[in-house]
């Protein structure tokens, strides 16, 4: 299995499974968890438009060198979440914060 | 139970699930959509009289761009590992042979002459492959389709649970009304 396959695999099916987790008793943890909750599910929302998109078009099995297309298909899943709970976290210090 | 099997079940599944749908729709209107090379043409002779096999396998790759042809060039023996299949079409008169490179380039060749009739991509290759999961590396992958088909069937079992479960449990128990 490549690198990408298994980022691809943990971006579709651990991500989830890990949000899922993070979710329940959700109105319990602190502004900043949910802020960065609700920021990782953007995220991934927004990665799963990104990633379809990549995968259908063009329709070419694609090469080691397509790096843009191996980003958005592969990475994003896993990548954009993290990225997402990181502006969320970040977001609510500074709402706190003023 | 139900209630988190479909939650869990439904997420973890989605993007799975709207490959597959999507790619399902996509292949069913490939010829619509022109992801297979649609090639009108009657036959120019008689099936006895077509040219050999080796014959149009060289007329297809000689046609193709350089890079679905990779390192073979015109005048050597054809590299048969260039090649995926060969599908003659007797009573259209053109056999199809497509190329085992990413874009699935196909070229239809005529049977009797070795004329090269068109040259195209197969997109519709590409979609069955992801749409089977094969495209991750074969038929192993095979498996994640078919856990995220098994996946759906559970959920919609489960969504009907929760739905008509609670009905039933309100529903009255007894038949007699009393006489």
């Amino acid at each position: 299995m490549t690198l990408g396959a298994f980022v691809l695999i943990v971006g579709v099916y651990v991500m989830p499974l890990v949000l899922l987790a993070w979710g329940h008793g959700l109105r319990r943890r602190s502004p900043r968890l949910q802020r960065a909750f609700w920021g990782a599910i953007g995220g991934h929302l927004v990665a799963m438009l990104l990633a379809l998109g990549a995968a259908l078009y063009s329709p070419i099995v694609w090469t080691g060198d397509e790096s843009v297309r191996g980003f958005l298909g592969l990475w994003t899943l896993l990548l954009l979440p993290l990225a997402g709970a990181a502006v969320g976290a970040a977001t609510a210090r500074r709402s706190a914060a003023s | 139970m139900a209630f988190h099997g479909h939650l869990w079940l439904g997420v973890l599944s989605t993007v799975a699930l709207l490959v597959i749908a999507i790619t399902g729709i996509l292949l069913n209107h490939k010829r619509g959509l022109g992801l297979m090379p649609e090639v009108e043409h009657t036959p120019s002779g008689a099936f006895t009289e077509s040219v050999s096999l080796e014959q149009l396998a060289r007329a297809a790759l000689e046609a193709v761009p350089q890079a679905a042809r990779k390192d073979w060039q015109p005048g050597q023996p054809v590299d048969v590992g260039l090649i995926d299949r060969m599908d003659a079409r007797p009573r259209n008169g053109f056999v199809k042979v497509r190329l085992r490179d990413a874009a699935s380039t196909e070229v239809t060749v005529d049977l009797h002459t070795g004329r090269v009739l068109h040259v195209g991509e197969r997109g519709d290759v590409f979609f069955e492959k992801l749409h089977s999961g094969e495209i991750f590396g074969g038929q192993p992958y095979v498996l994640l389709s078919d856990v995220a088909a098994i996946a759906l069937v559970i959920t919609l079992i489960t969504g009907y649970w929760l739905w008509l479960a609670p009905k039933m449990s309100r529903a009255p128990s007894g038949g007699g009304d009393g006489a």
